[in-house]
């Protein structure tokens, strides 16, 4: 149903109509927007990765085969836009810096958070302590419900290497939340 | 290896309700007001004012002229050239036709502005031309 709605409006934009467009950007610019973070780490530069693909996708909206998704397409472009601004601004993402950032805004509001708050930042945390291409891998896999296949055709990684980085991430996320015993896998 | 797939349900909605992040109030306003400047930069792209077929016509019609004038004013003054010296056209036919009948010595100056008028097309042309790179680059 979504799929067939991303048709239409692709097809009222060909047609001419470029407030078709502003629908398309609204569906897909959080989940855009959440993957180019992941990768990034840094609000202002995914904002800006996600806007410049935004604008690539339509410019480029004629080349798009309406046999896939739509969400697919776009999400390439803002992989290898947020990979290319990555290496063009040349920043090491250090570990121990990024884990003590997050731990005093963590420490912040661990005693007054609501359950619900509480959760958000435990996962945030765990998310931090994955790997930028693990963390994009397990957004796509649970926000986008991406298959392999979509995941290989976004990230261009090898389907044997998503399966193991997605197991990888996975196994990891778990023991962080609290979902499994983290001592059954050392 | 069983507990993580038994696990990946609560993981999943976990990661639903509280992994996704939202851009900024104002994005799609921002998206859409760089693409509709694009749409007016699009809109304004400089043409060249003649194709390269154009170019070739006006060439082959010009250096055609330049000839036809030549021949004009060689037939006004008979055995002459418009330098100097004499001029024995190669074929015999070609002594007999008058080629003064239109032209006279004017056509030197039908073919001067001609010129003029073509290399001011040209200047024009080269202008838009790189106009026209700058505006699709």
């Amino acid at each position: 149903m979504m799929q067939e709605n991303d048709k239409q409006l692709i097809s009222r934009i060909l047609d001419g109509d470029i407030r078709g467009y502003s629908v398309l950007v609204n569906r897909h610019k959080d989940l855009a927007f959440t993957l180019a973070y992941r990768l990034l780490n840094n609000r202002e530069d995914a904002e800006e990765v996600v806007q410049d693909a935004f604008v690539k996708a339509y410019r480029s909206l004629s080349g798009f085969r309406l046999d896939s998704r739509f969400s697919t397409w776009l999400f390439r472009i803002v992989y290898n836009t947020a990979i290319s601004k990555k290496r063009l601004k040349r920043r090491d993402f250090l570990y121990l810096d990024e884990t003590s950032t997050f731990k005093e805004t963590f420490d912040k509001y661990e005693h007054n958070a609501d359950e619900d708050e509480e959760r958000g930042l435990m996962l945030e945390k765990a998310m931090q302590k994955l790997p930028e291409d693990e963390r994009a891998l397990i957004t796509l896999y649970y926000l986008n419900d991406s298959s392999v296949g979509e995941i290989h055709t976004i990230t261009g990684l090898a389907k044997s290497n998503i399966k193991v980085k997605l197991f990888r991430a996975r196994k990891k996320l778990q023991e962080l939340v609290g979902l499994i015993s983290e001592k059954v896998y050392i | 290896m069983e507990e993580i797939f038994e696990n990946d349900d609560a993981l999943k909605k976990l990661i639903r309700k509280e992994g996704s992040l939202t851009t900024s109030s104002d994005f799609t306003l921002r998206v859409m007001q760089l693409l509709e400047e694009s749409e007016k930069k699009a809109s304004h792209v400089y043409k060249p004012l003649l194709g390269r077929k154009a170019w070739t016509l006006i060439a082959a019609s010009m250096l055609m002229l330049i000839i036809f004038c030549w021949w004009a004013i060689a037939s006004d003054n008979p055995g002459k050239s418009v330098y100097s010296g004499t001029v024995e056209p190669a074929i015999d036919f070609l002594k007999n036709i008058d080629f003064s009948i239109h032209f006279n010595t004017s056509g030197l100056l039908i073919a001067t502005i001609a010129i003029a008028c073509i290399s001011v097309l040209l200047s024009l042309d080269i202008l838009l031309s790189h106009k026209y790179r700058e505006a699709s680059a």
